[in-house]
């Protein structure tokens, strides 16, 4: 696989229960939990010694951008590393709330949709080649999005305007409402114009993308990085053009959502119809034979292509098979095991609730949590990994330089201001250190 | 209209001072044996851009001690900002005494002092108002558009609701409660608890096999035929 920075930025929704009759401001509660990570200090924006972000977003949730990563597992790690810090924050949160005699509760959620009808995303950034034409590019990949929801959407329940409830593969599909724009909310695009590349302009440019679903699933999250660095080296190689774009997309978008089954036929240009598990073969299959035909495929790219075409394989055969593994078949697995157990409607609040308790980050509680540590859910990384993500940043990148100066700086008490480019000590004289290249790990001299 | 310059009197009176002042100025250049021409002019000692012009000529002072400008550096856009180097080099080659941050004083130059909160206007303490819980009935709301619940029926906030999302904050006390996910039309619900593994009769969570091997599925995967969902 080509070497390529990766990042993903999760906002999470976040919810505070003031139980209690002494009125309480939820901006408060809100500033625990920003103390929960960074301590001592009342800043909402910072960046954090494993070299990742934490800020409030607008919209008041908090928001998790990974560090800098060149490797796919390393960007699924670092993403779980971030709901950690996030558990742990309600955890320190809660019990400032209980000192100050609130009996309140807080929950951070890694989902994309609110009790209001908002939409907040998970944004996936890769860095491309400055020469492919983003126009060329962008009409070959937006087939690739809309259907990739059948093994990276992360599954819930959606209402059909009837008052029945439906289940979507990918709630966030249905807050889409452009093929390519520069908004991220009001009208939001599959692909964002944004184009800052935090690297040589000259060279690269940023691929924004706000159209995928937040995963807890890590082989969801793995197989929706992995699947699309693939198909973006190809196009950046040329061996991949626009001959599956579709009629509407953003109509197909929201059909293949609506439809668990899979059966559902999309119209593309030339009026072809075909359904999102046929298009996503034909990449998997142009994908395979472009780099099996320029040589030795590597092993991470294999890995990749091999749990791709594994995933596709059982969803045609069955959804269920993959109920341990993918977001939105452990979810309905779940979710209806429970039904039947209780005797549920689909519309039942209980289930609803489930819905969003699947996506609560706490460790404890989490629904999503509560599988893995009971045994029913596979997943790519151990814990271990994850836990040393919250304190250590990916070494093959510029975040390792990130991360140690920010841990020293912050060891001898220094005033700092610190960007994804630079690092800069505030006293004078104010000396700066600058990454331009967020492939370089090391700053003087040769790597070691 | 009278024009203020022309009055022959102050005229008569300052033309002989005009000749005595242009004579003055000749004698002194005519005296001045260092006197040289414009060093940027050209051969003819004209300025190129305004002839007849004489660039004025500094005298320096005798036996000033003036330093000697440097010669113009070249120009740098952009000057390369070195990291620290390091003496003893930390794990990255910081050197740790740039680091060294100021010793903290331990006393405060000034005496800290408490600043009474005066009261309200009103007399009132600090946390003497406190609202009470919303009471909402809702129905229809304009255009007949059913927001929560059945037509006719009403909604009486649950003393725990759930609302959630970037607006969760701004929302809580400003709008009816929020229904437990994103879509409108569920009642309020209060997080499921007691989910668990073990200990229930009836339990949701219980491991089963499916397509692939697991322990205890036996050899052949433990392949699921109780699965209801694919309608394929």
């Amino acid at each position: 696989m080509v070497r390529r920075i990766f990042g993903l930025e999760s906002e999470y929704g976040f919810v505070f229960q003031n139980k209690s009759q002494k009125a309480y401001p939820p901006e408060r509660a809100l500033e625990f939990l920003f103390q929960g990570i960074l301590m001592n200090s009342w800043s909402r924006d910072a960046f954090l010694p494993n070299g990742a972000r934490i800020y409030q977003d607008t919209g008041s949730h908090p928001e998790y951008s990974t560090p800098e990563c060149d490797r796919v597992r390393d960007v699924v790690v670092h993403d779980k590393a971030g709901e950690r810090i996030l558990s742990r924050a309600v955890d320190f949160a809660f019990d400032h709330l209980h000192d100050e005699g609130v009996d309140g509760s807080l929950f951070v959620l890694k989902n994309n949709t609110d009790s209001a009808g908002n939409s907040y995303g998970c944004h996936e950034n890769y860095l491309i080649d400055r020469n492919v034409t983003f126009w060329r590019l962008s009409r070959t990949l937006i087939p690739f999005f809309v259907t990739r929801q059948i093994f990276a959407g992360a599954g819930g329940l959606v209402p059909d305007g009837e008052g029945k409830v439906m289940f979507a593969l990918s709630p966030r599909a249905l807050h889409i409402r452009e093929k390519i724009s520069c908004s991220t909310t009001s009208s939001r695009p599959i692909i964002n114009t944004r184009d800052e590349p935090h690297a040589d302009p000259q060279k690269y440019r940023r691929l924004h993308i706000i159209v995928g679903d937040s995963n807890m699933s890590e082989l969801s999250n793995y197989l929706k990085v992995g699947a699309t660095a693939l198909v973006l080296q190809v196009i950046e190689e040329g061996g991949l053009h626009d001959r599956m774009s579709l009629e509407d997309p953003i109509r197909s978008i929201r059909e293949i959502s609506l439809d668990p089954t899979l059966t559902r036929r999309v119209r593309l240009e030339g009026g072809r119809e075909m359904t999102a598990l046929e298009i996503q073969w034909e990449y998997l299959e142009s994908v395979r034979s472009f780099l099996t035909r320029e040589g030795p495929v590597p092993p991470a790219s294999q890995d990749i292509l091999e749990l791709w075409e594994r995933v596709l394989t059982e969803l045609g055969r069955d959804p269920e098979h993959l109920s341990r593994e993918m977001d939105w078949c452990i979810k309905y697995r779940t979710m209806e095991r429970y039904r039947d157990a209780k005797g549920l409607e689909w519309a039942h609040p209980v289930l609803s609730m489930l819905d969003y308790q699947y996506h609560d980050v706490h460790v404890d509680r989490g629904l999503y949590n509560i599988l893995v540590r009971s045994g029913n859910v596979n997943r790519l990384v151990e814990e271990e990994e994850v836990l040393s993500a919250m304190e250590v940043p990916p070494q093959t990148t510029r975040a390792k330089l990130r991360g140690a100066h920010i841990r020293q700086a912050m060891k001898e008490h220094r005033s700092f201001t610190v960007d994804w480019t630079y690092m800069r000590l505030n006293d004078p004289p104010q000396e700066t250190v600058h990454w331009s290249d967020p492939f370089r790990n090391w700053e003087n001299g040769s790597p070691e | 209209m009278t024009d203020p310059f022309d009055h022959q009197p102050l005229k008569k009176l300052l033309f002989p001072m005009w000749i005595v002042w242009g004579a003055l100025l000749l004698t002194l250049r005519a005296g001045d044996p260092s006197t040289v021409s414009n060093p940027h002019a050209g051969a003819e000692g004209g300025d190129e851009g305004l002839p007849g012009f004489s660039s004025p000529h500094y005298q320096p002072v005798a036996n000033a001690n003036v330093p000697t400008l440097p010669g113009s550096a070249a120009f740098n856009p952009a000057p390369q900002i070195s990291p620290v180097q390091p003496q003893s080099p930390g794990p990255l080659g910081q050197f740790p005494g740039a680091f060294a941050p100021p010793s903290p004083s331990q006393t405060l130059p000034v005496q800290l002092y408490a600043v009474p909160v005066p009261p309200s206007v009103l007399g009132m303490p600090p946390g003497a108002i406190q609202p009470g819980a919303p009471n909402v009935s809702l129905g229809f709301i304009g255009g007949g558009v059913p927001q929560l619940g059945s037509p006719g029926s009403t909604i009486t906030p649950a003393a725990t609701f759930f609302a959630m999302g970037p607006t969760a904050l701004l929302n809580q006390f400003v709008q009816p409660p929020m229904v437990p996910f994103g879509q409108v039309g569920v009642q309020p619900q209060p997080y499921v608890s007691g989910l668990s593994v073990v200990g229930a009769n009836f339990n949701p969570f219980t491991p089963t096999c499916n397509y692939y091997f697991f322990p205890n599925c036996g050899q052949s995967g433990g392949f699921s035929t109780n699965f209801r969902y694919s309608t394929r």
